[in-house]
């Protein structure tokens, strides 16, 4: 471009002083001519420029969030909560991928082998939830978990929080599943109490003994007792019956009690 | 002053050189943020604005189709960036339009001899007129981007456009 412009102008609009037709012709002019843009550069204040500068470049060495990050993000999960959530071990696509497939094999047993079958996908959808539970926090399992210690969250709140998002998505692939069921009705959701107690049961479990081990001996139980009540009552669905669902009613409240009662052993368990 | 031109730059930035982006920064970033300034009053939200173009800039530039001016580039990633960013914060008071100064009288009488009467009759348009030419024809963007920059409906973008340019042609032609 040959034809520059008056540094006065320049000046006065840096102050926001020139009149408008003549901040047309600069703001024309600017994007595309060198040293007019060399010239208008001394005029802006220079520390402000590096403060941007160096939020940039710490921006770009910050780690792009991941799809369900930026999913959470949008719809509204403020940044760290969003954060500590995509880091959940078993929210990772493939985990979700494994609970599926599962949930996939128990349905087709339920349609090939009758009640038998339906009582290998109850005793299975239950289980689901409860292993995203185990490995969704803890030394063994986290990448992030020294820094989970260490930050200013309380590990109750961490683990709650992700229990709470496992359980939904693990749920919502259950039902789904538990819907293509043939010829469903009421037995096919006899899985979502259970669900809940145990889940429940081996949080309240994990306040003295960590959640993994608490998740295990739990699913030991609810196998067992499935078994065991099947033996008994001479028919393959007596576990999810009206005394077995009131069970697990009241082992999810007995585990949601033994939580609120000793909270605090989680902050002090959580190191080991 | 590096002789690398605005391309060379975006190229080198492409392929993933820090030094390219921070050159590209100092030729650009001093213009960019005077000329967000000028549509926002709010400095935090212009230098974020300014930051995020050029996040965009570092992330997309192997994406630019190569057209046109890398300023002109630029320009269009910040201007939505900032509409963007005032979109989210909700509904808001409508700025007053633009800080540009009335000009004197023997100034309006320069600007007849410097360009005809456009300039004045562009001068004389009220605040709100002229941040609507501003922001359809300068800026580029569409009456929903200005809309949104200037905190108004879409549909006043249009109608205070049809003023300015009935006024503007009325006092040409007069």
């Amino acid at each position: 471009m040959s034809v520059h412009l008056e540094h006065e102008w320049l000046e006065r609009y840096a102050r926001g002083e020139l009149d408008q037709a003549r901040s047309f012709s600069v703001e024309a002019h600017l994007p595309a001519c060198e040293p007019c843009r060399a010239a208008i550069a001394g005029l802006v204040d220079a520390g402000r420029l590096s403060r941007t500068w160096d939020a940039i470049d710490l921006a770009i060495d910050a780690p792009v969030p991941g799809p369900v990050e930026r999913l959470l993000r949008r719809a509204g999960v403020p940044e760290p909560t969003a954060r500590l959530l995509a880091l959940t071990p078993s929210l990772r696509p493939s985990w979700l991928l494994a609970v599926a497939v599962v949930l996939a094999f128990g349905a087709v047993a339920a349609d090939w082998r009758g009640e038998t079958g339906l009582m290998a996908f109850l005793l299975v959808a239950p289980l689901l939830p409860l292993a995203g539970v185990a490995v969704a926090y803890g030394p063994h399992v986290d990448p992030a978990h020294e820094v989970a210690v260490a930050a200013p969250a309380g590990t109750l709140r961490v683990l709650l929080l992700r229990t709470v998002a496992v359980v939904v998505a693990t749920t919502t692939l259950a039902a789904v599943a538990a819907a293509t069921l043939p010829g469903f009705e009421w037995t096919a959701a006899a899985w979502l109490v259970p669900s809940l107690g145990l889940t429940l049961a081996a949080l309240g479990l994990a306040t003295s003994t960590g959640a993994a081990a608490a998740c295990a001996v739990v699913a030991a139980t609810w196998v067992c007792a499935v078994l065991a009540a099947w033996r008994v009552g001479d028919d393959p669905l007596t576990a999810f019956g009206s005394f077995g669902q009131l069970a697990c009613l009241l082992a999810a409240l007995a585990g949601a009690a033994l939580v609120i009662a000793r909270r605090d052993t989680f902050e002090t368990r959580s190191q080991a | 002053m590096s002789a690398d031109s605005d391309r060379d730059l975006l190229a080198a930035v492409a392929a993933g050189d820090r030094r390219a982006l921070r050159a590209l920064y100092d030729r650009h970033a001093p213009w960019l943020t005077l000329r967000l300034q000028r549509r926002c009053g709010d400095p935090d939200r212009v230098d974020d604005a300014v930051q995020d173009t050029f996040l965009a800039v570092w992330r997309g530039a192997a994406r630019w189709d190569g057209t046109g001016e890398v300023g002109a580039w630029i320009w269009g990633i910040g201007i939505r960036r900032l509409i963007d960013s005032l979109r989210r914060q909700g509904p808001r008071e409508p700025l007053p339009a633009s800080s540009a100064v009335a000009p004197s009288a023997e100034e309006a009488v320069l600007e007849g001899v410097e360009y005809g009467d456009l300039a004045g009759t562009l001068n004389r348009l009220s605040p709100e007129l002229r941040a609507v030419v501003q922001a359809t024809i300068l800026d580029d963007l569409t009456t929903k981007e200005a809309g949104r920059l200037l905190g108004i409906p879409a549909g006043t973008v249009k109608t205070r456009m049809l003023r300015a340019r009935a006024q503007m042609r009325e006092e040409l032609l007069s």
